[in-house]
C-alpha cells in the first residue's frame, strides 16, 4: 500500500516539474481568458432567452405543466405560502406548500425579483459546472500523463488517450448543455425551484471537485435539507475527497475511518444546524412532516413524469406501505453496489447517482432531468463506446414531443385515459435508464480496454469480442 | 435484453437492415397500403353495437304527431326572415315563449381577416336565439342541445318549423331528466361558436359576444339539424367535426338503429350501403365512403354546427334530410318522431358517453374500423422513416469503406456528431414558424404600405419567406 502512495507522490513531483516547464501553468491562464469570452456569451444568450419566453404569453402556460413543476416545486404554491406567512398562518396549514422555511425566507425578501432569482440560479449552476469540470479535465489529463509515464497502458490503445485539445472545449459545452436546454429554460419560466436546487447540487459538485471538505459538507447538506435523495451523494464526495487527500481507500486502515468521521461530523452537524435554524425561523416543528413526510410518504398524486402516481392511484391501501418502502429504497439501494465498482472514478458515480435521483425520486420534473444531461459532453470520447444512444435519444425526443400531446387527449379532449400519459412516462424513464446504462457500459469498457489492450485476443489469438452480462 | 446488450445478435440485425434496407421499406409501404385498403373489405370490420349500457334496453314508442304543424311553423319562419331580412328574433322569441320554454338571446359580432367577397364587409354581426326547456322532476345539473341554423335564403326552414314543433311536444311529456337547449344559431359557425364560448365561459376566438342570460347545466349531447325540403328520401348523419375530431361512435350506433326502427333510409358521406360485398363494386363503394370519411376529417374543418361541440367534450353530430329521386318518402312526422326517439334515449344517459370509440373509421353505417386496426397501417409507413435513420446512421457511425492507410480514417469519425445535425434542424423549426407567425402578423402593415389586398398580403408574405430560404446556405452533392 505504501507503494501506491509512493506512486501518487512521485505523480505529483513528476507534474509539478511539468508545470513549471510551462505547458500547464500557461496553458492554464490562456485557458481562463480565451474561455470567459464564449461563456459570457452563452450566458447572454441563455439569460436572453428566458428573459424573451418571460414576457411572452407562454409563461402562464408552462407554469402549469405537471411535466415542468410538481407539488414540490411549483411557484404557485410559493406564492400560496408567503401569503399564509403574511397572514400570520403557518404555512403548512392545509395541504399546499412543501418547501423548506429557507426557501420561503428567501423568497419573502425576493418575491418582486423572482424572474431573476430563477436565472440567476440558473446562471451559478452552469458557472458552477463549467468550472467544476474545468478542474475535472485537469486531474484528469494530470492522471493520465503520470500513467503514460509509468508505462501503465498497452500499446494499442493509444487512440483512447485523451489530448488537451479534444478536452478544451467540455466545459463550455457543459454549461450550454445546461443553459441552452430546453428543459431547463421550461423548468425556469415555470420558476420551478428546481431550479435553485440544481443550483446547489452543483456548487456541491464545485467544492468537491476542488478538494474543498467543509464546503461540500455544506452544500451537500443544503441539497439535503431541500430534498432528501442528494443524501446519496455522500459516499462519492467523500470517496473523492479521500482520493483528493491521498487518503488509501481501505476498511482497514484507521485513516479512512477518521476521515469519514470527519466528514459526517460536518454534514450532519451543518445539517442540524439548518434543521434547528428552520426550526427557529418559523417557531414550529411543522415543516418536517410538510416537507420531509411529503417527499417521503407520497400523498400528492398529481400525474407527472415520475413512476409513483399511477401505481399508487390504484394501490389498495393495506400495501401500500410495502410498495412505498419498495419504491423509496429504490432510490437509495444503487448507491453502495456503484460505490463498490467505481471507487476509482468518484465523479461518474456523481453523474450516476444524480440520474438516478432524477428517475427515481418520488416528484421528479424535466429540471432534475437536465442536471444531469449537462454531464453528458464530459464522457463524449465514451462515444465509440456507446451502443444505444441513436435509439435513446430518438425516444426521448419523441416522448418530450408527446407528453403534452396525451396530457391534452386524457385531460381536454377525454378520448384518452390516464394508461397512455403513463405509458409515456414509462417510456421516458426507461428511455432515460437506457441512457445511464448505456454510459455506465461505455464507461467500464474503456477502462477494461485501457487496462487490457484495445484488440481484444483470446488465449489462442484469436479476435475476441467483449460481452456485457 | 439480448438484443440491446448481445453484440453478435446486434451486428447481424443491424447488417440485414442496412443490406435489405430499400427491398424492406418498399414492402413496409406497400403493406401499410394494403393494409389501410383491406380495412374497407366487410369481413375485415366489426358490426357496431351499442356499448353504452344505458342506451341499451329502452325502446318507447314514439308518438310525436304534428308534422304538418311543423311545416306550417316552418313556413312561417321563412317568411319573416324574408321580411326582416336576417334572423327574425322577435318572431321566434314569441313562438318559443308560447310554447311555454325559458328565451334567451345572444348577440355576437367577430371582425372577419379577410372582408367576405361577397358582401364586402369585414364584420358579422348576428343574434343567436335559444329556448330552454327545463327538465319538469330533475335538478338542472345536465342538458342536452338540439340546434338548427338559421341560413339565408330558402334553407333549413323546415328544420326551424321542426325544432319548434319538438319543443311543443316535448314540453308536454313528463319523463324529461335534464333540459333540452332548443337553438338557432345565425351565420352558422360563427354563431354557435359564440354560443359555445359564452356557455362554457371561455373566450378562445377573440369573439364580442354578450354573456348568456340563462344556463342549462353541463351539456350532455348535441344533435344539429338540417332540413330543407318537406318530405325527404334519406337521412344523412355528419360526423366529422373541428381538426377531424369525431364524436363518440355510440352516437353514429344510436342514429342507426333509430333509422333501422323507423325504417328510414340512412346514409353516411352521402352513400347508401350496400349489400354485395364480396363484388369489385361494393367493395369499392365501401372504400370510397372509408377514404372521403379521412378526407373529410382530413381537411380539418367542421363538416356540420356540431363540430364545434366535440371540442368541449360534447358527444354532437348532425343530422341532414335528403330529398332526391327515390321512391319512398318520409315525411316530417317520421322524422320529428326519430328525433324524439334519439333524445329519449339520450335522456337515459347516466354519464357521458365515453364507452365506445373515440377514433374510428367507417365502410358504411353498420360496420366501422377502429384506431386499433387502422393506426397499424400508419405505423408501418412510419416504420420506414426509423429504418431510413437507422440506415444512416449506421453508414454515418461506421463508414464502409475500409481505406488502406487505417490511421486517416480515425480523423474522419464525427467529432461533431449531434451538434452538426444541430445546425440545419434549429434553421428550418425557425423558417417554419416565421411562415407559420409573419404572414398574419405583417399583413395589416403590408396592406398599409403596400398595394395589395389582403388575401394577396398574406400569400405574398408566405412566398417571400421561401425566397428568403433560398438564401440559406444548404449543401448540395
Amino acid at each position: 500500500m505504501s507503494h501506491s502512495n509512493h506512486g501518487y507522490f512521485l505523480g505529483i513531483i513528476q507534474t509539478e516539474i511539468h508545470c513549471n516547464n510551462g505547458w500547464h501553468r500557461s496553458g492554464g491562464e490562456r485557458f481562463l481568458v480565451k474561455m470567459a469570452a464564449p461563456l459570457t456569451l452563452l450566458l447572454i444568450v441563455a439569460v436572453t432567452i428566458r428573459a424573451a419566453l418571460n414576457r411572452s404569453s407562454l409563461a402562464e402556460l408552462i407554469a402549469e405543466r405537471v411535466e415542468v413543476v410538481s407539488p414540490i416545486t411549483a411557484w404557485k404554491r410559493v406564492i400560496e405560502g408567503l401569503a399564509l406567512l403574511d397572514l400570520g398562518v403557518s404555512p403548512y396549514s392545509g395541504d399546499v406548500f412543501h418547501e423548506t422555511p429557507l426557501i420561503i425566507y428567501l423568497f419573502h425578501f425576493l418575491v418582486d425579483y423572482a424572474e431573476i432569482t430563477f436565472m440567476l440560479a440558473d446562471v451559478i449552476t452552469a458557472v458552477a459546472l463549467y468550472m467544476a469540470v474545468k478542474e475535472y479535465n485537469k486531474q484528469v489529463f494530470r492522471k493520465q500523463k503520470f500513467s503514460l509515464e509509468a508505462d501503465r497502458y498497452p500499446a494499442d490503445c493509444l487512440e483512447l488517450i485523451r489530448s488537451p485539445k479534444e478536452m478544451y472545449y467540455i466545459p463550455l459545452k457543459v454549461a450550454m448543455f445546461y443553459l441552452l436546454n430546453p428543459f431547463t429554460i421550461l423548468s425556469c419560466v415555470a420558476k420551478s425551484t428546481c431550479g435553485l436546487n440544481n443550483a446547489v447540487i452543483a456548487l456541491f459538485v464545485l467544492t468537491t471537485i476542488k478538494g474543498n471538505v467543509l464546503l461540500s459538507a455544506i452544500f451537500l447538506c443544503l441539497a439535503t435539507y431541500q430534498s432528501i435523495y442528494p443524501l446519496t451523494l455522500c459516499a462519492p464526495a467523500m470517496l473523492y475527497l479521500m482520493q483528493h487527500q491521498y487518503i488509501p481507500v481501505n476498511f482497514r486502515r484507521a485513516s479512512f475511518w477518521w476521515f469519514v468521521a470527519q466528514y459526517l461530523f460536518m454534514y450532519l452537524g451543518s445539517l442540524f444546524v439548518i434543521v434547528c435554524l428552520s426550526f427557529f425561523l418559523l417557531g414550529s416543528w411543522d415543516y418536517l412532516p410538510s416537507v420531509y413526510g411529503f417527499i417521503l410518504s407520497v400523498p400528492d398524486l398529481t400525474p407527472n413524469i415520475g413512476l409513483f402516481w399511477y401505481f399508487f392511484a390504484e394501490m389498495f391501501e393495506h400495501f401500500r406501505l410495502f410498495f412505498l418502502c419498495v419504491f423509496q429504497i429504490n432510490v437509495f439501494f444503487y448507491t453502495i453496489p456503484l460505490c463498490i465498482k467505481l471507487k476509482d472514478h468518484p465523479v461518474f458515480l456523481i453523474f450516476m447517482q444524480l440520474a438516478v435521483i432524477s428517475i427515481f425520486k418520488s416528484y421528479p420534473t424535466v429540471g432534475d432531468t437536465a442536471l444531469y444531461l449537462a454531464f453528458l459532453p464530459v464522457w463524449s470520447h465514451l462515444h465509440r463506446f456507446l451502443r444505444n444512444i441513436f435509439l435513446v435519444s430518438c425516444v426521448l425526443l419523441a416522448c418530450s414531443a408527446l407528453f403534452p400531446v396525451l396530457w391534452h387527449l386524457w385531460i381536454y379532449a377525454g378520448s384518452a385515459n390516464s394508461n397512455f400519459y403513463y405509458a409515456i412516462t414509462l417510456l421516458f424513464n426507461v428511455a432515460q435508464i437506457l441512457l445511464v446504462s448505456d454510459y455506465f457500459y461505455a464507461f467500464l469498457r474503456r477502462e477494461h480496454h485501457l487496462t487490457n489492450g484495445l484488440y481484444l485476443k483470446k488465449k489462442d489469438g484469436s479476435e475476441a469480442t467483449l460481452v456485457l452480462k | 435484453m439480448g438484443l440491446l446488450s448481445d453484440p453478435n445478435r446486434r451486428r447481424a440485425l443491424i447488417s440485414l437492415l442496412t443490406r435489405l434496407n430499400a427491398p424492406i421499406c418498399v414492402l413496409c409501404y406497400f403493406a401499410g397500403v394494403c393494409w389501410f385498403m383491406g380495412l374497407a373489405f366487410e369481413p375485415f370490420t366489426l358490426r357496431t353495437y351499442m356499448s353504452e349500457n344505458a342506451m341499451g334496453s329502452t325502446m318507447v314508442e314514439e308518438r310525436f304527431p304534428s308534422g304538418e304543424r311543423a311545416l306550417a311553423t316552418g313556413r312561417e319562419f321563412a317568411a319573416h326572415k324574408k321580411k326582416v331580412g336576417g334572423m327574425p328574433v322577435d318572431w321566434l322569441v314569441k313562438t318559443m315563449q308560447a310554447r311555454g320554454l325559458e328565451v334567451f338571446t345572444q348577440s355576437f359580432s367577430r371582425t372577419l381577416p379577410f372582408p367576405d367577397e361577397n358582401k364586402e364587409r369585414y364584420i358579422v354581426k348576428g343574434t343567436n336565439v335559444y329556448g330552454i326547456l327545463r327538465a319538469p322532476r330533475a335538478p338542472r345539473t345536465e342538458a342536452l342541445v338540439l340546434s338548427a341554423p338559421c341560413s339565408p335564403g330558402d334553407n333549413n326552414n323546415q328544420a326551424v318549423g321542426l325544432l319548434l314543433g319538438l319543443a311543443h311536444y316535448f314540453r308536454s311529456q313528463i319523463f324529461w331528466a335534464k333540459d333540452i337547449i332548443f337553438l338557432v344559431n345565425e351565420h352558422d359557425l360563427i354563431g354557435m361558436q359564440a354560443w359555445l364560448e359564452s356557455y362554457h365561459h371561455t373566450n378562445t376566438t377573440g369573439m364580442d359576444w354578450s354573456p348568456l342570460q340563462g344556463r342549462g347545466g353541463s351539456i350532455q349531447a348535441a344533435l344539429s339539424l338540417e332540413l330543407s325540403s318537406d318530405v325527404i328520401t334519406s337521412f344523412d348523419i355528419v360526423l366529422e367535426g373541428l381538426n377531424g375530431q369525431l364524436p363518440n361512435l355510440d352516437l353514429a350506433n344510436l342514429f342507426y338503429a333509430f333509422c333501422q326502427k323507423i325504417g328510414v333510409l340512412c346514409t353516411i358521406q352521402g352513400k347508401l350501403q350496400r349489400n354485395d360485398w364480396d363484388s369489385v363494386s361494393g367493395y369499392s363503394h365501401a372504400v370510397q365512403t372509408m377514404m372521403l370519411m379521412v378526407m373529410k376529417q382530413a381537411s380539418g374543418r367542421p363538416w356540420g354546427d356540431h363540430g364545434l361541440f366535440l371540442r368541449y367534450h360534447i358527444e354532437a353530430a348532425t343530422v341532414k334530410g335528403i330529398n332526391s329521386f327515390r321512391q319512398y318518402k318520409t315525411d316530417v312526422t317520421t322524422v320529428g318522431r326519430l328525433l324524439e326517439g334519439i333524445f329519449r334515449k339520450l335522456n337515459n344517459l347516466l354519464e357521458r358517453l365515453h364507452q365506445s370509440y373515440f377514433f374510428y373509421l367507417m365502410p358504411s353505417l353498420s360496420h366501422f374500423v377502429s384506431i386499433g386496426y387502422y393506426m397499424p397501417a400508419f405505423g408501418l409507413l412510419a416504420v420506414i422513416l426509423l429504418l431510413r435513420a437507422l440506415d444512416l446512421w449506421v453508414h454515418f457511425a461506421n463508414p464502409p469503406a475500409v481505406t488502406a492507410d487505417g490511421v486517416a480514417d480515425i480523423e474522419r469519425q464525427s467529432s461533431s456528431g449531434v451538434l452538426s445535425v444541430l445546425t440545419p434542424l434549429v434553421i428550418s423549426h425557425l423558417t417554419g414558424a416565421a411562415l407559420y407567425f409573419l404572414p398574419t402578423r405583417f399583413q395589416e402593415t403590408a396592406v398599409e404600405h403596400f398595394p395589395v389586398s389582403e388575401t394577396e398580403a398574406v400569400v405574398l408574405t408566405a412566398i417571400a419567406v421561401y425566397t428568403a430560404g433560398l438564401a440559406l446556405p444548404h449543401n448540395t452533392h
